[in-house]
């Protein structure tokens, strides 16, 4: 059951306007890091790894979340549509199944943007800073982090869209919640706080490791953040009743 | 048209718009209390500092701030698929006029609790360079006037499409945009209505040592030529809304 919640989620996203996003974004990012890296070599000495702090900095800090919210806005959006509420909870499905298959739908788009920026990432440092050798492994792994990083923010905005009926506040709560993220990192207290941990994985700010020697904490945030956004999740689709 | 409004007023309350109003201050205050300098800085040139980034932190969060507000006072329309309902029993002319005003009314209460709040903040933290009014009322306008065109920009765009979502992504790809174009050569800054926070700003980075870190702000000339520019944006974008509703097939 769970994979056909899935797979009705997918059809949600044919022809959808969230591609040209996918698209836009990630370019515009990729196009100004490359620019303002060549603009600082004086200033940016470490190669691949200052290109990509460039091309990541602000994604990471502002970006990700709201492009997330928009993702999961989307998703539940058909849902507030009408009597849909009425006839997704009177189906034969666990509620929770209905919650998961979204959130593996919004990690498959979040995972094609983090490859999507990866790609960006080796063509301009290739094309146009004419970077030599390869990308650094670490970057690649920075990828994965801030997409581990990332699955707390995308299971916190699919609650927010799911109790709040509006699309754009929930998009607007995921950028304030960047915003509060980049504060709390800065004062290191972002693994506290959900919409930090994405930054910290990405290492966008910084050519140091911000995370070396931290990582039990980091996966450990992770995890526990996820886990109560999904007894959250459980315990509102089963002890609230809908209102359509 | 007092009907009318009074509808709007009616939906909005149960919409909770003014807690959507007031997250928009929010966020950009709790922005700029973090980085505004505290007592334990410089506090002579504080409010210069504060009146600097304001206009950075408006780019990132008002596009985005602005399509939300654009699109919840259509949204709520398209969900109930109310257009007909509404192009059938009341004037076209006070229905886009209703909505037309508690948008106005919401951006300049946003700007007024941004402004205030900013003005609160630097007088709590002991600020010495208490701005100018004609620098406040400055301000005022042209974080109106920006506001307005976006609005109306973003609230063509649900119009047309009947859908927040394309608006919400212009206002995310415009936040992004602008954003970069404040980091960009001062020309580039006025091909990007996004981002007209910043060249219509009249605080400046006057110079800024690396070594020493030492920043010194000043301030520059009204640019009147970029604000007048921008409102007939905003009434060109405010026509276009007119016409968008009024030439709408039922």
């Amino acid at each position: 059951m769970l994979y056909r919640c899935i797979q009705a989620e997918n059809r949600k996203l044919h022809a959808s306007p969230i591609w040209i996003m996918f698209f836009l974004l990630p370019v515009i990012s990729a196009g100004y890091g490359t620019f303002n890296y060549l603009q600082n070599l004086e200033l940016l000495t470490k190669s691949w790894y200052s290109l990509w702090t460039q091309h990541t900095l602000f994604y990471s800090l502002f970006f990700f979340p709201a492009m997330v919210a928009i993702y999961a806005a989307y998703l539940w959006r058909l849902e507030h549509l009408g009597h849909n509420w009425n006839l997704i909870m009177a189906s034969p499905v666990r509620p929770l199944a209905l919650f998961f298959a979204k959130f593996v739908v919004v990690i498959k788009l979040v995972l094609l943007t983090q490859l999507f920026i990866f790609f960006l990432y080796f063509l301009c440092g290739k094309v146009f800073a004419s970077l030599p050798g390869w990308p650094p492994p670490e970057t690649f792994f920075y990828l994965l982090r801030g997409m581990l990083g990332g699955l707390s923010v995308v299971a916190l905005q699919l609650i927010l869209s799911m109790i709040i009926r509006s699309f754009a506040v929930p998009i607007f709560i995921g950028l304030f919640g960047g915003i509060v993220g980049m504060l709390a990192a800065s004062r290191s207290r972002g693994l506290y706080w959900p919409y930090a941990l994405m930054q910290y994985g990405m290492n966008s700010n910084k050519s140091e490791d911000l995370l070396a020697g931290s990582y039990l904490p980091f996966v450990v945030s992770c995890f526990l953040w996820l886990v109560a956004f999904f007894l959250l999740a459980q315990l509102l689709l089963t002890h609230r009743d809908v209102k359509s | 048209m007092l009907r009318s409004l009074r509808a709007e007023l009616q939906k909005a309350k149960r919409r909770h718009d003014l807690l959507a109003c007031l997250l928009i201050p929010t966020a950009t205050l709790v922005w700029a209390g973090y980085a505004a300098p505290d007592s334990t800085e410089n506090l002579d040139d504080a409010f210069h500092a504060l009146f600097y980034a304001l206009p950075m932190m408006n780019t990132v969060l008002m596009p985005v701030g602005m399509a939300m507000l654009a699109s919840r006072l259509w949204d709520v329309e398209i969900k109930g698929n109310f257009p007909k309902l509404l192009y059938t029993l009341q004037s076209r002319r006070s229905l886009f006029t209703a909505k037309a005003l508690l948008g106005i009314g919401e951006v300049i209460l946003i700007t007024i609790l941004e402004l205030a709040g900013a003005l609160g903040l630097g007088s709590w933290y002991g600020y010495q360079d208490f701005p100018p009014v004609e620098q406040i009322l400055y301000y005022f306008l042209c974080t109106c006037t920006v506001s307005l065109m976006l609005f109306f920009s973003e609230m063509l765009l649900t119009i047309l499409l009947a859908n927040p979502l394309p608006a919400l992504c212009v206002g995310i790809t415009g936040a992004l945009v602008g954003l970069f174009s404040g980091f960009m050569p001062p020309i580039v800054g006025y091909f990007v209505p996004w981002g007209y926070y910043i060249p219509l700003n009249s605080y400046i980075l006057a110079s800024w040592d690396p070594d020493t870190r030492i920043v010194v702000y000043g301030i520059r000339s009204f640019n009147y030529p970029l604000l007048i520019w921008c409102a007939a944006l905003a009434i060109f974008f405010f026509s276009f809304t007119w016409r968008a509703i009024r030439q709408k097939e039922v």
